[in-house]
This record gives structure tokens, C-alpha cells and sequence, in this order.
């Protein structure tokens, strides 16, 4: 039924197209735009394993996108990315369809999308993927948690949006976002979970997400300010393990079910970016609140945030340095950690906090080459499985990686 | 320790950059290394926010016709209109429509390296517009001057 939606939307918008531009457009293969991206990166860590088996080092760490799109009319366009990527655990080089959407373009302050779209949230969260087109080689995962792209990186649904110059005002951009996001038991969202559950996830469900985007360019010369709204309900169901330490101790047995219910869930980024001349300045804070519930009924409220102040500096036409410190409290109750010391476990599961100095070097129009380290202070955001003999409080994180785009 | 150093160079940076006179960008405006040309179907005058939002692609039609534009690739004018209209560097315009390009929403734009592609596409196209330096202009019958205001 859904997917009869998706595909009825796609053809409404093409006959809506038609008969309001009584269109006798061209098509082609030479109007056809393919255009695509090769990342290849190395990824080494001192004390703790981070985004992957890192303390040995990793090759597994590349991207690789490729887009196919076209003008059907002046209104209408459409295209589609496949995209694969392979991040220690996390997508092994899986070819996934990343977007794939009509877009009817009514009028500059409305415009129509269906088809799997990409989510925006805050500065970056649309162009997470695209290496080349920020300086940094891992954006802040105090808001871009490459464990939760699963709920943010594209929705499946419609979308709305425009373009808006109220008159004095500066400029205004939107887009509203109705769909779902697909959640795999082997995917990148489920390792964070079954890091957090000491638990297998075996079923996940996500039910409609709406999202709200704002973007703001006020009558100042080089500032944008962004502010993103998302609420949704997410539904899992584990099942315990031989490592689920906290079920055994209680009696549960292996392969018992449980489930983990996380409603009303809503997430708010809010943000700046300010450039002038060379120099980009940005920051942006992001809290997530939601209501759980397990088997025995409501546990509780879970709130976290993670804010970042970043600034980079364009040294010449080839050469960008910048910096960025970010932090991160995966329980706004608890964020120094003393409630998880009284329990035993260390306090610094608490917090993570990163401290990254990056160089970028555009060898050409098509080739880059970047370096950064990373130095943190916490691990609220690394996972169990990476690190099953425990973490320590500090590690360093290098990274090499070169991207070729046309 | 380690954070009061990162904090006071980040303080530093912002200082120097935000009140510190930048002069430059008011001069180019004053002397213009470029004019903006269209097809006579677009009017003789634009206001400079349109001729912004026309070349980030957020202004498609103006009083109900087509309105696009086509790049100049000359370095020295690209990056002076640039600068001077959109408040971007070339790398900055750039990564902005390769993020339109990579998200789905956008083709990128049509580019000619010479003065006469230039002309002759805005010449053979309705509602188009560009820029070129004074020097280069000819005289085509489709083809006039645009006056920007502010």
C-alpha cells in the first residue's frame, strides 16, 4: 500500500508537469547528467578502537556515490544516486540506492518532491556523505553520529519545499519532510542499539517521520542560520545474548525477547554559519528527547544533546586548515557521569568530547587529499563491539583520505 | 589548559575577521570589472538580491517567464561578479552547486569558456542572463546591458 503511494505521487507529479507546461521537451541520453565521487581513507587510533578496528589500523574506509538525472521540462526533474561505503562494521560496501525522487518545481516559493529524498538537519546532515564538499574528513558526531544515519540520511515520502525573499528580511529557504526511514537489523543504527542494549536487535520498525527545515539568510553578508525539527516514533525488539550481562544476571535466559519502544521522539538542530573572505565560522547544538518503553511499561524520559563550534581558513586556492571541539552528553541527567560510577561503570561513558585539527589539500579541480587528528576525551559515542575488552578515558584518532569527483 | 589555548585562538580569529575592515569587497563594487547581459525578453533592470537568487538557482521565473543564467568561466571576471553578487568564491559557488548536483535538486550550470559562446547562448535563449567584462562586449540584435539596482 505505501509503495503504491510513493509510485502514485511520482506519476501525478509527471502528469501535472505535462499538462500545465504542454510540454514537448527533449529527452535523450544527452541530457541525461551522471556525475559521481571515489573516496579511499586510512584510519589509525591510539587507546581505543574508534568507527572501526582502528587500533591496527584500517583500509576499511572508502565511499563511492553515482547520480543519474534530468530535466523531463522547466518544472519537472527527476534522478536517482546509488551510493556504497564501507566504515569498519558498518555497510560493507553495500550498493544502496541513496535518493530517488520526482521533483516538480510549481513555483520558486513551492515546489513537490516524492520518492526517497535526502533528509536535511542542520548545516550538514544532506551532504554527510559528500567528502568533498566540506573540509573535514569526520563532521562532529556530537550532532552527526555516523551510528544514527539509518533515521537521518533520507526519508521515504513526499516533501515540500521553496524559496522565499520577504522583503528586507534577507532570504528565506524550507522544506518539509512527511515519510519513513528505513531501519536494517544489520545496520549502522542497530550496531549503536545493540551497543547500547548489550542486546541483539532483531525486528525495528520506524513509523512516519515529519521533519521540518529552515534555513536563513539574513540581511548580513555571509551569515546562515539553519533550525531543524524532527519528531517520529521508533519501535525495536531485542533479543538477549550471551553478552547481555544485565538479562543473565536477572534471569532472563539467552534468545529471551524484549521490547524497546521509543515514542514521541523528537530531535531539534540549531545552528550558524558565518563566512567571510577565507574564514567559515560554525556552530551548532542538537537535543534529542524520547519517551521509552519496555516491557514492563514506561521507564522513562531519555535526553541527550551535542553541540560543536568549528572554524576553518582557506589559506590559498589549494590549501584549508581548520578545527573544530565538539561534545556530547548522551544523558543530560547524568553528564558527569557520577550516576554510571555509582553503578560501577566508568564515569567517562558519559560524555565525548573531540578536539579535531584538519588540513585539506585540492590537488586539482577533481582530486583532494585530506589529513586529521582527532583527539578525545570520552566515549559515549563508541561501540561495545568495537571495544569488547573495554575503553579508556583519552584516545587519538588519525586520519588520511583522498576523494576524486566529476 | 589545552582549551583555553584552542578558545582564545578561536576568539582571536573571529576578532580579526569580524571587526577588522575589510575594504576590498565595498572598492570592487565601486569600479566593476564586469557587466551582467541577458536576452531582451529579460528586463533592463534586475535588483541585486534577483541577480543573487538567479544564480544560486533559487529564482527560476520572474512576472511569470523563465528566468535563467550560463557561467563565464574567465577567472578573473567569474570571480569578481562572484564576489561582488553572490558572495561566494569560485571554490565556495562551486561546492554549492555540486551540493544541488549530489543531493538531487539542481543540474549543474552551463559554463562557456569564451566571450562569443557566451553572447551567442544568451542571444539564442529566452530569459537567460550572464556576465562578461565591458571590454568583450559585442553588439548582438537579442542582446542588451543590465542595469542592477539595488
Amino acid at each position: 500500500m505505501k509503495k503504491q503511494y510513493r509510485y502514485s505521487s511520482i506519476l501525478l507529479l509527471l502528469l501535472l508537469a505535462i499538462h500545465t507546461q504542454n510540454c514537448e521537451a527533449e529527452f535523450g541520453w544527452q541530457n541525461i547528467e551522471i556525475h559521481g565521487f571515489l573516496s579511499q581513507g586510512f584510519m589509525q587510533s591510539r587507546q581505543n578502537n574508534v568507527f572501526a578496528d582502528t587500533l591496527d589500523g584500517t583500509f576499511q574506509f572508502n565511499e563511492f556515490g553515482l547520480n543519474f538525472s534530468t530535466d523531463l521540462s522547466s518544472r519537472l526533474r527527476t534522478g536517482l544516486q546509488f551510493f556504497s561505503r564501507d566504515l569498519g562494521d558498518f555497510d560493507n560496501n553495500i550498493i544502496k540506492l541513496d535518493w530517488a525522487y520526482a521533483d516538480f518545481r510549481w513555483k520558486d516559493w513551492l515546489g513537490f518532491r516524492a520518492g526517497r529524498i535526502k533528509s536535511p538537519s542542520g548545516l550538514h546532515m544532506e551532504t554527510v556523505d559528500l567528502d568533498m564538499l566540506r573540509t573535514f574528513i569526520f563532521l562532529p558526531q556530537s550532532l552527526y553520529n555516523d551510528s544514527m544515519r539509518d533515521i537521518n540520511i533520507a526519508v521515504n515520502g513526499f516533501g515540500l519545499y521553496g524559496y522565499i525573499s520577504p522583503g528586507g528580511l534577507g532570504d528565506l529557504a524550507y522544506q518539509l519532510q512527511y515519510g519513513e526511514t528505513s531501519i536494517a537489523t544489520d545496520g549502522t543504527m542497530a550496531l549503536y542499539m545493540e551497543s547500547e542494549a548489550d542486546a541483539r536487535l532483531v525486528h525495528a520498525e520506524s513509523h512516519p517521520m515529519l521533519k521540518a527545515h529552515i534555513e536563513w539568510m539574513p540581511p548580513v553578508e555571509g551569515l546562515r542560520l539553519t533550525g531543524t525539527f524532527t519528531t517520529m516514533d521508533i519501535a525495536l525488539r531485542y533479543t538477549v545474548t550471551e553478552q547481555t550481562d544485565w538479562a543473565l544476571e536477572s534471569g532472563l535466559p539467552v534468545g529471551w525477547e524484549f521490547p524497546h519502544i521509543m515514542d514521541n521522539m523528537i530531535m531539534f538542530t540549531g545552528g550558524f554559519e558565518f563566512v567571510r573572505e577565507r574564514m567559515t565560522f560554525s556552530s551548532e547544538y542538537e537535543y534529542f528527547e524520547t519517551k521509552v518503553r519496555q516491557s514492563a511499561g514506561y521507564v522513562g524520559l531519555y535526553r541527550s544533546a551535542g553541540y560543536y563550534a568549528s572554524l576553518a581558513y582557506r589559506f590559498t586556492d589549494w590549501f584549508e586548515l581548520a578545527t573544530y571541539y565538539s561534545v556530547y552528553y548522551d544523558d543530560l541527567d547524568d553528564r558527569d557521569g557520577s550516576e554510571l560510577e555509582s553503578m560501577g561503570l566508568p564515569k567517562y561513558l558519559a560524555w565525548q568530547k573531540d578536539w579535531t585539527v584538519t588540513t585539506r589539500f585540492d590537488v586539482s579541480e577533481y582530486w583532494l587529499i585530506k589529513g586529521e587528528i582527532h583527539f578525545i576525551d570520552g566515549t559515549a559515542l563508541l561501540l561495545n563491539q568495537h571495544n569488547p575488552e573495554g575503553t579508556e578515558r583519552d584516545a587519538v584518532l588519525f586520519a588520511i583520505k583522498a576523494t576524486y569527483s566529476f | 589548559m589545552k582549551r583555553k589555548i584552542v578558545f582564545s585562538g578561536i576568539l582571536l580569529i573571529i576578532y580579526y575577521a569580524v571587526l577588522f575592515p575589510w575594504p576590498a569587497m565595498a572598492q570592487e563594487r565601486e569600479t566593476p570589472q564586469f557587466v551582467v547581459v541577458g536576452h531582451t525578453s529579460v528586463p533592463e533592470t534586475l535588483p541585486r538580491n534577483e541577480i543573487k537568487q538567479i544564480f544560486l538557482g533559487r529564482m527560476t521565473s520572474k512576472a511569470g517567464n523563465s528566468i535563467g543564467f550560463v557561467i563565464f568561466k574567465e577567472d578573473t571576471v567569474y570571480a569578481a561578479f562572484l564576489k561582488a553578487y553572490v558572495s561566494k568564491t569560485i571554490t565556495q559557488y562551486t561546492n554549492y552547486w555540486k551540493k544541488q548536483v549530489f543531493t538531487g535538486k539542481d543540474r549543474m550550470p552551463r559554463m562557456f569558456e569564451s566571450t562569443t559562446a557566451v553572447l551567442e547562448y544568451v542571444a539564442s535563449h529566452e530569459g537567460i542572463i550572464s556576465f562578461l567584462s565591458p571590454d568583450d562586449i559585442i553588439d548582438y540584435e537579442t542582446v542588451h546591458i543590465i542595469t542592477v539596482v539595488e
